[in-house]
C-alpha cells in the first residue's frame, strides 16, 4: 500500500473504517441472542461449567442469608396453605371442585450460574435448559418476583433475559385498581424499574403495591413485584410509576422456570390473533 | 516474525484476561474495567491505520462474541479508536519525532504527554461505547456518569498495566 499517492490511501483507509463500522452497527441493531448462542453452543458449553464453578463458590458463602430468606419464603407459603387450605374445605362443603383440568403453572426450580446487573442489558445463565422443560419465552421468578424471561435454551443451560433489559418489557398492574402497565427497566438502579401507560386519572399512592398481571401469559398473575416510590406524567397523558423492587438483582441465586400445563392453547390462540392483525 | 507472535501473545492474553477477569468485576453501574484498550496503545507509532483497524476489529469481534452482551459494541467503539490512534500519536508529538518513536509510553512521550495520550484514548473508545450503549441522549447524564466513571477507572488501569509489564527497564 505504500506505492499508492497519498490521497488514495487515506481514501482506502476511510473506506476500511467504514466498512468495520458498518460491521459492527449492522450486527448491533440485528442482534439476536438466539442466533449468537446457536452459532456458539460448544464454547457456552465450556464457558457455562466455568461460570457454574464460579457461581458455586459464591453460592457457598451466600448461605447463611439465603437460608434467611428461604425460611422466611416458607413460613410464608405455609401461612398461605393453612389459608388456602381452609377455604378448599368451605368450598368443598358447598360445591363439588369442577371437572376439566385447571390451567395451573408448573415450576422448574434452577440456580443462576451468571448474572449481571451492571450493564443496560443484562442476562442471566441458569443450569437447567431443554432437558429438564425449559423452552424459550418461558416466564422466570425469583422469591421476589419476576427475574426475566428465557430466550435461549440449550440441552442443559438456559440464557435469560433478566427484568433489568433495557429491551425487554413485561405487563404489571396496580394492585388496588387493577389497572395495568408496561414494565419496562430505564437502566439506571438495579432496585428501581418503570411502570407506565398507567391511565391519568388512576390514584396511586406512595408504598402501594404492583403485582403480576394475569394478560402476560407466561407469568401466574399475582406475583408481588415492588412498591410504588413516586409518580410522574409523561406526554401529558399517562402516568409513570417508579416501583422499587423486592427482587434484589444482586443476590440473586434461585429461580423457578414457570411453564404453563395449557401452553400450547394459548400458542394457537396468539398465532390467529397474529394472523388476524 | 517475532513481533506478530508478540501482538497475537499480547491478544490472547488481554482477552482472556478481559473476559475471565474484569467481565465478573462488579463495582456498580458506574464503572466498567476495559482495559483491554491497552492492546492498541502498545502498537508501535508507525504501524499502519488500516492494521490497526483490523486487529481492532478482531478483537472487539471476540469479545462481543464471548461475553454475552450486545454484539458489535465493543467492536465499533474499539475500530473507532484504531482510527482516530494515529492522528492522535502525530497531533500531540513534534513534527519528524514520530521516526524515533518506537511505541507510545512514559519515556518516549514524557509522563505527562502520555498520560494525556491514554486518557484521550480511553475518552474516544468510552464515548463511543457508552452512547452506542444507550442508544439515545435519553439519561444523558446518566450515560456520561458511567463514561466519567469508568474512563478514571481504566486510565488508571491502563497506565498501570503500561508502567509494570511494558515498560522497558533501562
Amino acid at each position: 500500500m505504500a506505492g499508492l499517492p497519498y490521497l488514495l490511501r487515506k481514501i482506502l483507509v476511510l473506506l476500511l473504517f467504514v466498512a468495520l463500522q458498518t460491521v459492527a452497527i449492522v450486527l448491533m441493531v440485528n442482534n439476536s441472542y438466539f442466533q449468537q448462542n446457536a452459532v456458539l453452543q460448544v464454547v457456552r458449553k465450556w464457558q457455562t461449567s466455568a461460570w457454574e464453578r464460579r457461581s458455586s463458590w459464591i453460592a457457598f458463602k451466600n448461605l447463611r442469608t439465603l437460608n434467611d430468606a428461604l425460611s422466611q419464603e416458607n413460613a410464608a407459603l405455609k401461612e398461605e396453605l393453612a389459608r388456602l387450605s381452609l377455604l378448599e374445605h368451605s368450598l368443598l362443603a358447598k360445591q363439588e371442585i369442577p371437572t376439566s383440568t385447571p390451567d395451573t403453572f408448573s415450576f422448574i426450580p434452577a440456580r443462576v450460574i451468571k448474572n449481571s446487573v451492571n450493564h443496560r442489558h443484562n442476562h442471566l445463565v441458569i443450569d437447567k435448559g431443554l432437558a429438564d422443560g425449559v423452552r424459550p419465552d418461558m416466564g422466570v421468578i425469583g422469591s421476589g418476583g419476576i427475574a426475566g424471561v428465557v430466550s435461549y435454551a440449550a440441552e442443559n443451560h438456559a440464557l435469560v433475559i433478566s427484568l433489568l433489559n433495557t429491551q425487554q418489557r413485561f405487563t404489571a398492574e396496580h394492585k388496588e385498581t387493577g389497572t395495568f402497565g408496561t414494565l419496562r427497566w430505564n437502566g439506571v438502579h438495579y432496585k428501581k424499574i418503570q411502570l407506565s401507560e398507567i391511565p391519568q386519572h388512576t390514584k396511586v399512592t406512595k408504598g402501594d403495591t404492583i403485582i403480576s398481571s394475569p394478560f402476560s401469559l407466561i407469568f401466574p398473575d399475582g406475583i408481588p413485584l415492588g412498591t410504588v416510590l413516586s409518580q410522574s406524567q409523561k406526554r401529558g397523558t399517562s402516568l409513570e410509576l417508579e416501583i422499587e423492587l423486592f427482587q434484589d438483582f444482586k443476590t440473586l441465586r434461585y429461580v423457578q422456570v414457570i411453564s404453563r400445563v395449557k401452553e400450547k392453547e394459548l400458542q394457537q390462540i396468539k398465532q390467529k390473533e397474529e394472523e388476524a392483525l | 516474525m517475532n513481533q506478530s507472535i508478540r501482538i497475537i501473545l499480547r491478544f490472547l492474553l488481554l482477552l482472556v484476561l478481559q473476559l475471565l477477569l474484569f467481565e465478573h468485576m462488579d463495582l456498580g453501574m458506574y464503572v466498567y474495567p476495559m482495559p483491554y484498550i491497552l492492546f492498541l496503545l502498545l502498537f508501535p507509532c508507525t504501524y499502519s491505520t488500516a492494521a490497526l483497524m483490523i486487529w481492532a476489529f478482531a478483537f472487539g469481534l471476540l469479545l462481543d462474541f464471548f461475553s454475552a452482551g450486545i454484539m458489535g459494541l465493543h467492536t465499533s467503539a474499539f475500530v473507532a479508536l484504531a482510527a482516530l490512534r494515529n492522528g492522535l500519536i502525530k497531533a500531540m508529538t513534534l513534527k519528524g519525532d514520530i521516526d524515533n518513536l518506537s511505541v507510545p509510553g512514559f519515556m518516549q512521550f514524557g509522563t505527562v504527554r502520555f498520560v494525556l495520550f491514554v486518557l484521550l484514548c480511553t475518552a474516544i473508545h468510552h464515548s463511543v461505547y457508552f452512547f452506542l450503549e444507550a442508544f439515545s441522549l435519553h439519561l444523558f447524564w446518566h450515560t456520561l456518569g458511567r463514561l466519567t466513571g469508568s474512563l478514571l477507572l481504566n486510565t488508571f488501569l491502563i497506565l498501570l498495566f503500561k508502567k509494570t509489564f511494558y515498560e522497558q527497564k533501562r
